[in-house]
This record gives C-alpha cells, sequence and structure tokens, in this order.
C-alpha cells in the first residue's frame, strides 16, 4: 500500500516515505534539536523486539492459514468400516429394551427378498430382536414366539430388499408386503 | 496545518529503498490473509443454514433409481456394489433429528430423550459441529448415533463432487474432534423418502455408497419443520399400521419449541403403544454408527476445531470493538449536536456584543508580529505574503527561510513590501525557523502561519479579538483547504469542515483546545517566550505547543471566523505522509503530556478532558474504525445483506446529517457533502493505515522524518470577496 503512494510521489525529489520500521536506520536524526524525540529509542532494542514480534505474528499467521488450508480442503476420511451385508450379522437394536422380552430371529436373506417374519405386535416389544444369520447362529431360535397375544402379524426384523438389478421385483414388493409402499405412498411412483 | 522543513539525503535512501526487502508487506500481507479466512471460516461456520424443505428441487428424472430403491425402506446400502434398502422391523422407530446440533434445542431434546431413555440418531451439521463441539459430546453422552448432513448444508445433487467429498470430510473431521469418532451414515440435506429419489440425488448416494456411507432417508415425516402445532406433529410422528419407521424431526433451523414439547408427548404414549424406539443403525441391523476415528482424522478434526475456536473468538473480539464504534459514533455525534451547536450561537452572540466594544475587554490595538516559516514555499510564498499585507490590522511579517534551494528568500524580498522582513537560516527544521522568528518578533502578539497559507484580510484582526480576556495565550484559527480541484482536496475539505473544526469548537466549548493548527494560530508572545518558545520534540509542535500552554493555566480559544486558506495535499502519496506525520505527532503529544491526566487544576482538566477526547476520538476511533468496513464485506456475504445494506445506510445517514450541521456551522454550500459516501471508500481506509503505521514506527522508538509536502499554489477556493467581518 505504501510503496504504491511511493511510487506515485517518486517524480518528486523533496519527497520521500519514511517513517517505516524497515526505513528506520535510514532516518537519521535530521531534527535539528538537541532534544531526543518523543518515542524515539537509540539504542534500537524496541525497534528489533517489535520486528521480532513482527515476525511472530507473520509465523502465526502463516501457521493459521496452513491450518485451515488443511482442514477446509480434505476430502477424504480414514476407511469407513467394511460394512457386512446386513442380513449376515447379528442385529441388536432399542436401547430401551431393559426387562422387556426378548427374542432372537433368525432371518436369512441376501439377494432375495427377506422372508417375513411373524411375530407378535406386542406392544411389550419384540423389542429386542436378535437376528442371526442360521449359519453363524444356528441355535438360535428361529422365530419368537409372542409372549403377549398377538394381534397382528408384523415383521419385528429389518426388512431388507436387495437387488441386483434394476428391474422391479415384484416378488420383493409382495414379499415385503406391508413395508414400504402403504407407508411412504411410494406407490404412487 | 502545518508543514516541515527538512534536508533530505534523498539519493542514498531511495538507492537503499529499493534494494531492502520489505518484510512489512510480507506481515501485512499475512495478516490480511489471516483475517480473511478468520473471516471466511467463521462466517461459514455461522452462517444461516437452509433448513430441509421437503422435496427441495427433487422432481428430476427418476427413471434411473430402481424400483428396489424407490419403494423399498429408509436405510439404504449401496457400499461394496450391494443395493439394499433396508426397513425397520415392525413397531419400532428410530428418531432422527435433522440440521443440528443447535445450542438452544439439541440439549432440551436430549433432555427429553434421556427422561425416557430412549436413543436417537442426530444428522449433524458438520459447521455447527465446528461451532459447537460440546453439544455432539452430549449426543454421545445420552447414548444416540450421530450421522453426517454435510458441513454447509447443500443440495448435494447440485454441487460438484468434489465439494460433496469436502463436505462429508470436513463434516467428518468436525466430528472427530468433538468426540474422537466418525460416522458411517449420510443422510443428504433436502432428502426425504426413497420414493422422491430422482436421478441426481440417487447418483449422490450412490457415490456415496461406493465411498462406504449409508444413506438414512426418512419413511415417517412429522413436518415439524412447518410448526404445524404440537398434536399434528405428534400424530405424524407414529407410522401407520404398527409398521417400523425412521421418524424426521428437527432440532435446529428456527423455533423447535413444539418439536421438543411433541417429542414429550409421543414417546411416552407411543412406548405405551408398544413402539419401541431404537437408533437407526441398530433398527437396520448394522453395527453402530460411530466408531473411533483414526490419528489423522483425529488430529486434523482437533486442528480444525481450534481454527474454527480462534476464528470465533477472533470474530466476537471485533463485535466487541464494532459495538464500542458504534457508541464512540453515537457520543461523539450526540456531542457535535449539542455543543457545537451551542458553540456557534455563543459565537454569533459575541460577534454581535463585540461589535459594541465593551471597554473592559478591548482587543490589543497596536500591530502583530506574523511569523512565516518557509522551506522551498516559491509557489505559494507570495499569495501568502500578500494576503498577509492586505490585513484590515497593522501587521509585520516576518518570513524566516529555511535554507530553501528554491529562492523563495529572495522571491519574498523582491515583493519590496515595507513591513515584511526575511530571515535567512541554515536548514534547521520548522521549530527552529518558527523560534528565529519568534525572537525577532517586536510586538505582543504573534501570529504563527505556514508558508502555503492564505489570509482573508480580516483573519487577523478575528485571530487576535480573543486576546482581550488576559488570560489567553493562544487562539487557534480556522483552517480550510483553500483547493477545491480534485475529489481527495474535496474530501479533506469534508474533513476539515466536519471533523478538524467541528472538533475544535467542543474542545473550545470546555475549555480544552488541545491543537492551535500551524497554518493559522496567534500567540501572546509573552506566554510563547515563558514555556520555551516551540518544542523539537515532536512533529506535532502545534498540539504539543496548546497542551503545554494550556496546562501552564493560560486558555487556549477557537475563532471560527479566523479564517485561513491552507493547500490541501493533492496526491494520495502526499495526503499519506502528511496524515502519517500529523497522527504520529498527536501520539507523541499525548505520550509526551500523558502526566497531565493526573494531576490537578489547569494541568488536570486538559489531561483529562482534553487529551481524553484527542485519543479517544483521534486516535482510537479512527483505530476501530475498520470493523466498520470488515463488518460491512462479512455482513454482505454471511449475514443478512439488506440488514447489513441498511445499517450501514443508517450510520451514512447519521454522518451526513452530522455534515449538514457542520457545513451549516461554517457556512459551506451543503451540497458539497454529496461526497461524503465516497469519503468511506479509499479516505477512510487511508487514514486508519496511516495511523496504523504510527503505532507501529512509535512502538518501534523508529525516528520520523520531516517532511515537506510539495506545493502548486492553488488558491482557486478561497472566497476573494469574502471578508472575516
Amino acid at each position: 500500500m505504501n510503496q504504491l503512494l511511493a511510487t506515485a510521489v517518486r517524480g518528486d525529489p523533496a519527497d520521500n516515505v519514511t517513517g517505516d520500521v524497515a526505513d528506520a536506520v535510514i532516518a537519521a536524526p535530521v531534527i535539528a534539536a538537541p532534544v531526543m524525540p518523543v518515542f524515539v529509542d537509540a539504542s534500537g532494542r524496541r525497534r528489533k523486539l517489535v520486528t521480532g514480534l513482527g515476525w511472530l505474528v507473520a509465523l502465526a499467521c502463516l501457521a493459521y492459514l496452513g491450518v485451515i488450508g488443511v482442514s477446509l480442503t480434505g476430502t477424504s476420511v480414514g476407511p469407513l468400516p467394511d460394512l457386512p451385508s446386513v442380513a449376515s450379522r447379528t442385529v441388536v437394536f432399542g436401547s430401551d429394551t431393559a426387562g422387556l422380552p426378548q427374542g432372537a430371529l433368525e432371518v436369512p436373506v441376501p439377494a432375495q427378498p427377506a422372508p417375513v417374519a411373524a411375530a407378535a405386535p406386542d406392544w411389550a416389544g419384540a423389542a429386542k430382536v436378535a437376528a442371526a444369520r442360521s449359519t453363524a447362529a444356528p441355535k438360535a431360535a428361529p422365530k419368537v414366539a409372542p409372549k403377549i397375544a398377538p394381534k397382528t402379524a408384523v415383521t419385528t426384523a429389518p426388512k431388507v430388499v436387495a437387488s441386483s438389478s434394476k428391474a422391479r421385483t415384484g416378488a420383493a414388493l409382495a414379499t415385503d408386503g406391508t413395508s414400504s409402499s402403504a407407508r411412504t405412498g411410494g406407490a404412487s411412483r | 496545518m502545518t508543514l516541515r522543513l527538512v534536508r533530505h539525503d534523498h539519493t542514498a535512501a531511495t538507492a537503499r529503498h529499493r534494494r531492502r526487502v520489505r518484510p512489512k508487506f510480507l506481515l501485512i500481507g499475512l495478516v490480511v490473509a489471516m483475517f480473511c479466512s478468520v473471516l471466511l471460516l467463521n462466517g461459514l461456520v455461522r452462517s444461516q443454514i437452509g433448513i430441509d424443505a421437503r422435496g427441495a428441487g427433487q422432481d428430476g428424472d427418476d427413471s434411473a433409481v430402481p424400483a428396489s430403491v424407490s419403494s423399498g425402506g429408509p436405510v439404504i446400502d449401496l457400499t461394496h456394489g450391494r443395493r439394499q434398502s433396508i426397513s425397520l422391523p415392525s413397531r419400532t422407530v428410530a428418531l432422527t433429528f435433522d440440521d443440528g446440533p443447535d445450542p438452544t434445542w439439541t440439549p432440551q431434546i436430549l433432555a427429553v430423550l434421556a427422561k425416557y431413555h430412549v436413543p436417537a440418531t442426530f444428522f449433524v451439521v458438520g459447521s455447527s459441529v465446528a461451532r459447537d463441539p460440546d453439544l455432539v459430546r452430549q449426543i454421545r453422552a445420552q447414548g444416540s448415533e450421530i450421522g453426517i448432513h454435510t458441513f454447509t448444508h447443500p443440495d448435494l445433487a447440485e454441487v460438484s463432487t468434489d465439494r460433496v467429498d469436502r463436505e462429508m470430510t470436513e463434516t467428518q473431521y468436525a466430528l472427530a474432534g468433538a468426540t474422537g469418532e466418525l460416522s458411517y451414515l449420510v443422510r443428504p440435506p433436502y432428502s426425504s423418502e426413497p420414493d422422491a429419489l430422482d436421478d441426481l440425488r440417487f447418483d449422490v448416494i450412490s457415490r456415496l455408497g461406493q465411498q462406504g456411507y449409508v444413506t438414512a432417508l426418512v419413511d415417517v415425516d412429522t413436518e415439524d419443520w412447518q410448526q404445524p402445532g404440537v398434536g399434528a406433529i405428534v400424530h405424524n410422528a407414529v407410522p401407520e399400521d404398527g409398521q417400523g419407521g425412521v421418524v424426521l424431526l428437527h432440532d435446529a433451523g428456527g423455533d423447535r419449541s413444539e418439536t421438543v414439547a411433541a417429542l414429550d408427548r409421543l414417546i411416552p404414549e407411543m412406548q405405551a403403544d408398544g413402539f419401541t424406539f431404537t437408533t437407526v443403525s441398530a433398527g437396520a441391523g448394522l453395527p453402530p454408527a460411530n466408531f473411533p476415528a483414526g490419528p489423522v482424522d483425529l488430529t486434523l478434526g482437533r486442528i480444525m476445531l481450534v481454527a474454527v475456536a480462534i476464528a470465533s473468538h477472533i470474530v466476537t473480539a471485533l463485535e466487541w470493538s464494532l459495538l464500542l464504534v458504534g457508541g464512540l459514533v453515537v457520543l461523539r455525534t450526540l456531542l457535535v449536536m449539542v455543543v457545537a451547536l451551542r458553540h456557534g450561537r455563543r459565537v454569533r452572540r459575541a460577534r454581535r456584543l463585540a461589535g459594541r466594544a465593551s471597554p473592559l475587554r478591548k482587543p490589543p490595538a497596536g500591530p502583530v508580529t506574523v511569523v512565516v516559516p518557509a522551506y522551498n514555499e516559491e509557489k505559494t510564498i507570495e499569495a501568502t505574503v500578500r494576503s498577509l499585507a492586505a490585513s484590515t490590522h497593522p501587521v509585520e511579517i516576518i518570513v524566516v527561510d529555511d535554507g530553501s534551494t528554491d529562492g523563495t528568500a529572495d522571491l519574498v524580498e523582491g515583493l519590496e513590501l515595507a513591513n515584511v522582513r526575511v530571515i535567512r537560516q541554515a536548514n534547521s527544521g520548522k521549530p527552529a525557523a518558527l523560534n528565529a522568528g519568534i525572537a525577532a518578533a517586536r510586538h505582543e502578539i504573534l501570529v504563527l502561519i505556514d508558508g502555503d497559507t492564505v489570509f482573508e484580510p480580516g483573519t487577523v484582526a478575528a485571530l487576535i479579538e480573543p486576546f482581550a480576556d488576559p488570560a489567553v495565550a493562544a487562539v487557534a484559527g480556522n483552517a480550510r483547504v483553500a483547493n477545491r480541484k480534485g475529489l481527495l482536496a474535496r474530501l479533506q475539505n469534508i474533513e476539515y469542515v466536519v471533523g478538524f473544526n467541528i472538533d475544535r469548537r467542543v474542545q473550545d466549548s470546555w475549555g480544552v483546545v488541545t491543537t492551535v493548527p500551524g497554518a493559522v494560530g496567534a500567540y501572546r508572545t509573552r506566554a510563547l517566550r515563558a514555556v520555551g518558545g516551540i518544542s523539537a520534540d515532536t512533529l506535532a509542535e502545534d498540539t504539543d505547543l496548546a497542551i503545554t500552554l494550556g496546562r501552564a493555566g493560560w486558555r487556549v480559544v477557537y475563532a471560527p471566523t479566523a479564517r485561513a486558506w491552507t493547500e490541501a495535499p493533492a496526491t494520495l502519496g502526499q495526503l499519506w505522509r502528511q496524515r502519517y506525520r500529523w497522527s504520529y505527532g498527536i501520539m507523541q503529544s499525548l505520550w509526551k503530556h500523558r502526566h497531565a491526566v493526573v494531576e490537578s487544576g489547569a494541568s488536570g482538566h486538559i489531561g483529562r478532558v482534553g487529551l481524553g477526547l484527542t485519543a479517544l476520538f483521534q486516535i482510537v476511533l479512527p483505530l476501530l474504525a475498520p470493523m466498520v468496513d470488515i463488518y460491512l464485506v462479512y455482513g454482505l456475504l454471511f449475514l443478512d445483506p439488506v440488514v447489513t445494506a441498511i445499517t450501514w445506510g443508517g450510520v451514512l445517514f447519521v454522518q451526513l446529517l452530522l455534515g449538514a450541521v457542520a457545513f451549516r456551522l461554517e457556512g459551506e454550500p451543503v451540497r458539497s457533502l454529496w461526497l461524503l459516501p465516497a469519503q468511506q471508500l479509499v479516505y477512510r481506509q487511508l487514514m486508519y493505515a496511516v495511523l496504523i503505521q504510527s503505532i507501529a514506527t512509535a512502538a518501534a522508538g523508529v525516528a520520523l522524518r520531516w517532511q515537506k509536502i510539495p506545493r502548486i499554489g492553488d488558491f482557486s477556493g478561497v472566497p476573494t470577496t469574502r471578508t472575516a467581518s
């Protein structure tokens, strides 16, 4: 800024931009007076101090810019977990389930519509459902008997619709029965 | 006001000037860059984000969306080339909260969840996480899980894939920094149910799936963002026919009190109805959504949060200083309105009374000595001397030539005016030149004037009028801008009229005039000699002298009708150097007389009121003025641009009002004020840049050289017909 302004008037030899910290040395005492001007430090210690502080501030700013640069330009984050296919693992959900009836449910799956497991709509529960693939947990009870009188048959396991083609799988829809279309209004599509 | 005389070792100085590396500019550049990024970062983190308007922009072609997805469950696992849509089991509900965390609503929602021991899933906006990392820690501590809702809440289908990646990564960093965990669960902003997916948005979630993200959409929308009423939200939250569902709620983006109240009803009601509450991942049979971050992500995340915290603190400090600026501007406006207007009335009344010539208060009748220090004033000195010689009051004119190299002295002698003397001396600076003139003065009253200033015929008479009071030692005249060609001169004219002269009226009203302008001032010779003449230890010897006299118990007053016309610098460079010297000199004077603040009597009055006013309005206020500009830009970009523009316009209007008052007081045509908005753009920035440089110079203890500003002798703006009567 100063430099620009200085250039603008450089044509005049009577002028000189002065007073910069950097220019200080050149600024020999031209004031013809025996008094020491206010603020002037003849030893130059303060000038060194201010210059040093300036460098510190500059470095801090540089570091800050670097930090911002790094944290705002990252485009990838450490590896996300390898999620196993949904049907092939144990599912435990519901954490407000203390004291509720427990049940395990076997859900065979993949590549085809999930079978709907009939279970109690129980308002006590079916809450804690562990679904395990038969191979993994062959001993798990395949179905949960309703502890409380069942009213309607509804799914208690996560319903999985998996397909490898873009074509609509009527089977999946059919099997899924009550699941998506009625609930989401997706049938209108 | 004044100009300084100097002998330059110019050639050597310039040569070194050019060779020298200028670390100063490195510092300035870095500081500016840092400030920009601080504001950018803070703006990014704090800007208002849009809330999820349902189905926003999602009306595109959807032929490429597989039917199994669009009619499938809300949790869509597209990782590892899979395509699985997962619905929650019956009577199993995952409450999800979008757009948070929010310092007001998130804790309230967590409190309700904790009350019923129910977990939920929070899809957080990364920028909000960075701003309030503690909120996500609370979410995790409560047992809920966290999904990603991007960093700045854009519609991911409308931005580049690179931006999508950055949005995800930055949010992960923020999450890692706050909780030490990452999340594989994502909900794109503005998404809703799977059947609303179009091709573009399916592409986005497919890409995210390839990176390992599971998308969690919604199958039960409470529409709580529309604030439909507590009852409606409760009703909307219950899946039909006893099915399970991912329920969409919001914990940010507006007044969420309905959501909180609805939550407090729907949880117990649904629990009573047999529903179980769970998280999205658990409900979908997936592993927990949050998992420990690796060391790199953890470090980057922590660094990011520190950077955001620093930015936040800096901006808070900026906001406080902006508030201070506002307070000072209001204070100044009030002062000017009340004090300056009253001063104007008093001056007019005094002049009416003076017409009746009280015998007790008679201004000195004898001639006065006018001292004109001159260093290379060839272009202007003739106009100056001739205007003085034409004074209605008898004058003795002493031109002190301070070793000029351009024949200034010869020119004056060549005028052959009877009452003009020329003293030649080797170049030794303006104070020495003034002192030489003072020593040679023969009269009781001394008028000191710059060699680039012209007086009106009645100026001297008006200037010495206040000396009728024997306690008055110095009278400040009214310095005005003579050259009116060019924008810069006009802007300076505004500043002289609205700034300096108004300030001086306020100071005069309180008996604390701290500057008698070097361009036009009168002194009692006795008082001047008593304080040792003109000092050389500050660059603003006019300010120093006025304060010294005031501290010694003399009165220093302002005579607004004693007008002198001075040539203002015509280029930015000249203006820079002039103001650099002024502000440095004023700071020197304040520092030199700092002890007056704790003294008693006249000295203490000057110290506390005079120095206080000067420091406040000539140092502190201009130093904080950049806040106004910074906030203007910041506000236009990140806050409400309309509100910002209106606020800025309001401040400008107040200044215009102030300007109009000042112009009327000075008898200037008010229409010149139309340039005031232009003053906000370059001029003001120059003023505070100069001030910052002065402070740096002062702190470093560097000697600032005296500088001479070249004149061209343009007195076009001087009203030739005007007299001081």
